[in-house]
């Protein structure tokens, strides 16, 4: 029997209460066995009792801490994520961040797909011109692919990418120059489209791509929940109020403060 | 809840977009292990090969990777149940945000 599940990384207190609200918002539609990641101090924290209460598995195992420009408030704990491998218990995986909320169970269905590895290609921002993001990495132009949702088995195939994806963490600065592009974030989303490419390019194996688009939530984004539904204000300075009622829509919530002052 | 100046026009609009990028999502169907994304188009297809008696072809999935489809009644069957359950959930979802817009 091959076992399938949900492993997101809930490492530090801010990430335990977007792990919660995740897995609260996944519960009233699906029972999906459900694993997270969390550093050794996580029992601490009440929300490490109510996860465990819902029935979640927990691997532990610590990360390092990087800052984020739009969300100061936030340890941001989300560089083992090259780790998802090793870490995860299941056979196939739905790798997700712990801030992308899901509604419905389309996610869920690629889980099924009889792949080595998924990755989402596009996705499209709430109040923003409607585009759907292509965009490229650095002067090579390496397509964007955004490690927010990543479906994997435990394949030769999978293990390959995940190794390139800590190699490619390790080395960011020899990429960086060769390919010609500038962060100054470690950020995952690059990491994985390298890895990607270069494995792509290699021909050592293909990787499929996600068949549709995922939501994002940009972080000048407020939220107002009340006991049947959430709904998402953009506040731009530079064009009126729109909002939309989440309930049954995937999302993913740049500004995890934001979701959680409205949430928890 | 605080009063906003909220723009009708402006939240129909991205509302309209994320649930037809919702449905989009939930229009795909997974069968013996390939994802297929469901258009019009691919179901008219595999209705004319229905139609036609043809019980056996190869189709691409979406990601380009050939599939050989014994019973395509059986498969027509089961994409016309995906499009429809995606198609009343886009439905709702529109009914029950439109009188709030």
């Amino acid at each position: 029997m091959i076992s399938k599940g949900i492993l997101a990384f809930a490492q530090g207190p801010k990430f335990l209460k977007l792990a919660l609200i995740q897995l609260t918002q996944l519960r009233q539609f699906s029972d999906i066995d459900v694993a997270y990641v969390v550093d050794d101090t996580a029992v601490d924290y009440p929300e490490y009792a109510k996860l465990e209460a819902l029935g979640v598995t927990f691997v532990t195992a610590n990360s390092k801490a990087q800052a984020r420009n739009y969300d100061l408030n936030t340890e941001w704990k989300n560089l083992g994520r090259d780790r998802a491998f090793e870490l995860s218990p299941w056979d196939k995986t739905l790798l997700v961040d712990a801030d992308f909320i899901i509604q419905s169970p389309a996610t869920l269905a690629l889980l099924d797909a009889d792949l080595p590895l998924i990755c989402s290609k596009w996705h499209h921002c709430f109040d923003q011109a409607f585009m759907l993001d292509e965009d490229t990495i650095g002067e090579h132009a390496i397509p964007m692919l955004w490690a927010t949702l990543v479906w994997f088995d435990k394949s030769d195939a999978s293990r390959a990418l995940f190794a390139r994806w800590s190699e490619v963490l390790k080395f960011l600065k020899w990429r960086q120059e060769y390919y010609g592009f500038y962060s100054s974030l470690i950020r995952n989303d690059y990491a994985l489209s390298i890895a990607v490419h270069e494995l792509e390019q290699e021909q050592k194996y293909e990787f499929a791509r996600a068949p549709y688009s995922q939501m994002v939530i940009p972080p000048w984004c407020t939220y107002e929940a009340n006991a049947n539904s959430v709904t998402v204000f953009s506040t731009t300075s530079d064009r009126p109020i729109q909002k939309i009622d989440l309930t049954g829509l995937d999302f993913h919530a740049l500004n995890k403060t934001n979701l959680i002052e409205a949430m928890v | 809840m605080t009063e906003k100046n909220v723009s009708r026009s402006g939240s129909w609009r991205v509302t309209a977009h994320a649930l037809r990028e919702q449905f989009i999502a939930e229009n795909v169907l997974v069968y013996n292990g390939h994802a297929f994304k469901i258009t019009q188009d691919f179901l008219a297809y595999i209705d004319t090969l229905v139609r036609n008696d043809v019980t056996t072809i190869t189709v691409l999935d979406s990601s380009s990777i050939p599939f050989l489809v014994e019973d395509t009644a059986e498969f027509l069957k089961q994409l016309l149940a995906k499009h429809q359950e995606a198609t009343n959930t886009l439905a709702m979802a529109w009914a029950a945000r439109k009188n709030d817009l």
